[in-house]
């Protein structure tokens, strides 16, 4: 116990650039397929306009997960909006096949 | 993360900065160089003969084709490409098939033409313009996709840093104009503001695009749902996202009439106003056997295409491609363009490399500015601590790109011209001196690292000229005379780095002067106030 307490600031730091790098990649990823499902000219230039929002997305996640008070937060909102983002995702990709 | 939302974003910026800050810089580097790509090939292979305009085209032509049909009869695909002001020369380029006999692989051959002789130039082996370029995201020696994925991850730093970066000033309007001059680290934050925020827009568009450019290999997921996984599928997306909006026209020409100068004739006719920089002859012996015309000054921002000239039928049609098929496409099309800038003209590619440098030198300030902070807060008492370690590696960098361009330069003109491998140990000279620079700062006090390398630098910028004058027969004012401009613009950009690096190093050298002749006043006060004791 005492080895988190007395690291709990890189640990703490570390998580967070875990969730910011690895959650982010997800959820813009995530973002981007979603986006790319909406009408768009044609499919293709769907997808295009999923890739480059999600670039902002990224961005926009990353800054948030900085932004919190706790890491855990961080996570826990990261997480959840991965999973409704993957629920969303999952029920485009079934309906339009 | 902390208490308020800016000093967490404060955090973010330095941390997001400094990671892949050495690598950021690289990138700005090489890419500011790659701007000059074609002015740089042209000074690597002084073998070219340059010619500003065509007096007799046809026989010009007629030569360039014989060559192909000499050199490759079999290829599927010629380019000859016309002078234009960037690259003012006749150069034949086709299409090698790989020959499992001959073991050579499949890829683009190029030969110059003497215009008065008809036959090629033998050119040095180079890796020329387009090596230097291609390292700002391929990074050279690791694998293609890890050099994109590397590339990318520093750019969205980059996107990151900027971002936070405007977030993080509450006057930025002030700060455009401020710089406070001699206040230690308050003016290393002063001119590390005015280089961010001064070409703010460029570094946001350079930044976002260049995400946009790697976004097939990084966002590749996306595709893999909408297309399916595997190459196959992927090479159907991008087959589609290509997909421009075309108009066809038929001509008033006999197909068995259609050739090379017969397409340029009717091209000359068409558009007056044009100049063309390429002709192709595209799938050659195939159904879809057709020519390809590009112009010099027909890439503008929003559309960079061929008109293109086939037969069909019983007639010959012309395709003209007006632009992308959806607007996320026109956009990225946008983009992509205005990354590379080669709509760009004289001024505008000055502008674009003076940008770049400037965001190379923000990055340069904003790692200065990360070690400066560090020594104030005591971190640096000890000589070998982490933190003068990387203060001297980051001098070696900053200091050491521009010592390793010139010593890609130097490789081309000093290697022996028949040496295997000569494009490569081009290349290698280019990291040798950069590791030389680094190495030669881990032994020097930082002080005289500055100075020394700042010195030599200068001295290496300058003696370029002169090696080029030494071991080709080009000259400055040989350049003059033969009105070999590109050749000529480059010594002369040469010998101006010189005096940039040399004032700087006369600033340096000032400054320490300075520093010291305080220190003595220090050290001088001191003794008097222990004798009056």
């Amino acid at each position: 116990m005492t080895f988190f307490k007395k690291n709990v600031k890189p640990i703490g730091i570390t998580i967070r650039v875990l969730i910011a790098l690895i959650g982010g990649f997800v959820l813009a990823n995530l973002i981007g397929i979603i986006i790319s499902y909406l009408p768009a000219d044609n499919k293709v230039d769907g997808i295009v306009k999923g890739m480059m929002i999600g670039f902002i997305a990224y961005t926009t996640v990353v800054m948030y997960v900085f932004s919190t008070k706790t890491a855990g937060k961080a996570g826990l909102v990261v997480g959840s909006s991965c999973l409704v983002a993957y629920a969303i995702m999952f029920y485009l990709n079934t309906a339009v096949n | 993360m902390k208490p308020r939302f800016r000093q967490s974003m404060n955090w973010l910026h330095t941390w997001a900065g400094f990671s892949f800050g050495w690598l950021l810089y690289f990138i700005f580097v090489t890419g500011t160089v790659g701007y000059f790509d074609s002015e740089i090939d042209r000074w690597m292979k002084p073998e070219i003969t340059v010619v500003e305009q065509l007096d007799n085209q046809s026989s010009v032509l007629s030569a360039a084709e014989l060559q192909l049909q000499q050199l490759a009869p079999e290829s599927s695909q010629w380019y000859i490409s016309l002078p234009t002001a960037r690259m003012p020369f006749v150069q034949i380029q086709w299409l090698q098939l790989a020959n499992k006999e001959t073991n050579t692989p499949r890829g683009w051959q190029e030969k110059y033409l003497d215009v008065s002789s008809g036959v090629t130039n033998s050119v040095r082996e180079t890796a020329g313009g387009e090596t230097l370029y291609r390292m700002h995201y391929n990074l050279h020696y690791v694998p293609e996709l890890v050099g994109y994925i590397l590339t990318s991850l520093a750019t969205m730093l980059m996107l990151i840093g900027l971002v936070t970066g405007v977030v993080i000033h509450k006057k930025i309007f002030i700060e455009f104009f401020t710089f406070r001059a001699k206040k230690g680290i308050r003016s290393w934050l002063d001119i590390h503001n005015i280089f961010s925020v001064l070409p703010l827009p460029f570094h946001l568009m350079i930044t976002y695009s260049g995400l946009l450019l790697l976004m097939g290999v990084t966002m590749s997921s996306i595709i893999d749902v909408r297309y399916g996984e595997g190459r196959e599928n992927h090479k159907k997306f991008y087959d589609e996202a290509q997909l421009d909006i075309k108009e066809v026209q038929f001509i008033d020409l006999a197909p068995e009439a259609l050739s090379i100068e017969t397409v340029l004739a009717d091209v000359a006719v068409r558009y007056k106003d044009q100049n063309v920089s390429f002709i192709g002859f595209i799938e050659r012996g195939s159904e879809n056997e057709h020519y390809e015309i590009w112009f010099d000054k027909y890439e503008g921002i929003h559309l960079v295409s061929a008109v293109e000239y086939r037969v069909n039928g019983d007639k010959v049609e012309i395709e003209i491609a007006t632009e992308k098929a959806g607007s996320a496409a026109r956009i990225y099309d946008l983009f992509e363009h205005l990354h590379e800038g080669l709509f760009a003209n004289i001024y505008l590619r000055w502008l674009y490399f003076i940008s770049g440098l400037l965001g190379a030198a923000m990055v340069a300030t904003g790692m200065i500015l990360w070690i400066k902070k560090r020594q104030i807060n005591g971190a640096s008492a000890r000589p070998f601590s982490v933190i003068s370690i990387i203060e001297r590696i980051n001098i070696g960098i900053i200091l050491g790109l521009p010592i390793a361009i010139a010593g890609y330069f130097w490789g081309n003109r000093l290697l022996p011209v028949n040496i295997e491998h000569r494009a490569d140990w081009e290349v290698h000279c280019f990291f040798i001196a950069l590791l030389a620079s680094i190495c030669f700062c881990l032994c020097r006090s930082v002080k005289k690292s500055w100075l020394n390398l700042l010195w030599f630098t200068a001295g290496v910028y300058l003696l370029t000229p002169l090696v080029n004058m030494v071991t080709t027969e080009h000259s400055i004012i040989g350049s003059i005379k033969r009105n070999d401009w590109l050749m000529l613009g480059f010594d002369l950009s040469m010998l101006f780095f010189a005096g940039c690096f040399a004032l700087a190093a006369i600033i340096v050298q000032r400054k320490n002067a300075k520093a010291q002749a305080n220190e003595e006043h220090i050290v001088i006060q001191q003794k008097l106030k222990e004798s009056a004791y």
